[in-house]
């Protein structure tokens, strides 16, 4: 039996190196505009950079996002028309590889409009510009969706396991689901993230739920994409249901930057407020405290 | 003087993501490959293999295989990209396997294939410039190609390098 030469280590590292000089984003669909422009009207996300808003990573500037979901049941987002019943405000920090969700009762009341969910009738433009003067919040790129698209992508993308933090049992939302991991498709995602009746605090619990579902697609997104190769098999099953106005070379730095966003390093805030009412209107007053100016800076409650 | 080895890269498995599946996207993907080969080969000559391009570990010719974006970065990582310091001690480098194992193309909706992946594994024995025993190198990589004109440049990579000397295994 020989003797077995010990090697004497000259070298072991590992290195990544992605160029951090355009644009992230945060849920599975981040890696949407990889395919650039659909241009058939037939998609379930909209990915568009806010008009005159920049973003200069190699600064270490914060990127936000304003991720939306109206309630059209079926049709092109983006396009106008229906209410937005998931706004959001994602907040990364390309540096810390961390970030922000800031959720919003669709409900709130805010300067301009009796309910901040009006905004989305006239277009996701006007909803991102109502959200950056009510929170100062310099939002560079927004992602819209709707209804019957949202389904199949999550389907196509085969489900996203959610941490279900309570009993749901809501028949307008279909939400039936008990606590713990479960495994969602596309119809249960849209259920998980509808349901306002069956929770503790209503719109409050809804939009924090869509938090939770926003960071549960990261965590899917970010273990899948392990092997970089499964990121451009996300893009064919999302090809059908994106459309975005991101080029398609950013769409790579974006999707590598969003695999290494630890899902646990990301908050999950809600917006605290009161319900009370406006005119007729059943409303909630927000009471963010510095929850704005805290993100605003760094991208990090 | 050693003589200098060339760098030939043998392809695996082609894979093509076109989400909308025309059939003719196979033999498009396949006729990009040569492309990728010629990028591994003039990124691994540089970087190993041709001890006259190593400039003292600067390895200037590398950079130009590198989006503008991603430069910044490679010249950043040269000590996991290629010889680098353990070029004073090498005098020449005899590959063992190079091999493109995998690459995966992205076909755009207007027929171009504008993005890709490729994982590599390039084995090889340096030669030490006096006594002493080989090193044994192993580098693996994950690389984000990009279409620029008629060649590919890397916009992003993801690499292991390991050098130990006497055999590796």
């Amino acid at each position: 039996m020989s003797a077995k030469k010990t090697p004497r280590r000259l070298r072991t590292a590992v290195a990544r190196g992605i160029a951090l000089s355009m644009l992230v984003s945060v849920a599975w669909w981040t890696v949407a505009p990889v395919v650039g422009r659909a241009g058939t009207g037939d998609s379930a996300v909209a990915i568009a950079k806010v008009a005159g808003a920049s973003w200069r990573p190699e600064r270490n500037e914060p990127l936000f996002i304003a991720v939306l979901g109206t309630d059209v049941r079926s049709g092109p987002p983006g396009g106008g028309g229906g209410r937005c019943d998931a706004i959001h405000i994602v907040a990364i920090n390309p540096q810390q590889r961390a970030g922000t969700i800031l959720n919003f009762p669709r409900d709130a009341n805010i300067a301009g409009y009796t309910k901040v969910n009006a905004a989305c009738t006239n277009g996701p433009d006007r909803m991102v510009q109502a959200l950056r003067s009510h929170t100062g919040i310099p939002i560079q790129y927004y992602v819209t969706t709707e209804f019957s698209h949202f389904i199949r992508l999550i389907d196509e993308l085969g489900g996203v396991e959610v941490n279900v933090p309570y009993d749901m049992k809501d028949s307008p939302s279909g939400a039936d689901f008990r606590p713990g991991p479960f495994r969602m498709n596309g119809s249960q995602s849209l259920a998980f993230t509808r349901n306002r009746k069956d929770t503790p605090r209503g719109d409050f619990s809804r939009t924090d739920n869509q938090g939770l579902f926003i960071q549960a697609s990261l965590a899917k997104f970010r273990a899948e994409a392990a092997d970089p190769h499964r990121i451009l098999d996300y893009v064919r099953a999302a090809r059908k249901h994106l459309k975005s106005d991101v080029p398609l070379s950013d769409a790579v730095k974006l999707a590598l930057l969003a695999r290494e966003v630890d899902p646990a390093a990301m908050r999950n805030i809600t917006i605290n407020g009161s319900t009370g009412t406006a005119g007729r209107a059943s409303v909630v007053f927000l009471a963010p405290g510095d929850t704005y100016n805290r993100v605003k800076d760094d991208g990090i409650y | 003087m050693a003589e200098v080895a060339e760098a030939a890269f043998q392809t695996g498995v082609v894979h093509l993501v076109d989400p909308l599946e025309r059939p003719d996207s196979g033999e498009k993907a396949h006729a990009e490959v040569p492309r990728v080969i010629a990028l591994l080969n003039s990124f691994y000559s540089s970087a190993f293999l041709d001890p006259a391009k190593w400039q003292g570990g600067l390895h200037p010719d590398l950079a130009p295989l590198f989006t503008a974006e991603a430069q910044p970065g490679a010249a950043g990582n040269l000590t996991n990209l290629a010889m680098s310091d353990l070029s004073d001690r090498i005098e020449s480098v005899e590959p063992l396997r190079q091999t493109l194992d995998k690459v995966t193309f992205l076909v755009a909706e207007d027929g171009s294939v504008p993005i890709g992946v490729a994982s590599v594994t390039f084995e090889a024995t340096g030669k030490p410039a006096g006594d002493g025993p080989d090193v044994t190198i192993t580098h693996t990589g994950h690389y984000w190609l990009q279409r620029e004109g008629d060649e590919y440049k890397i916009s992003a990579f993801e690499v292991s390098m390991n050098a130990a000397e006497g055999p590796d295994r």
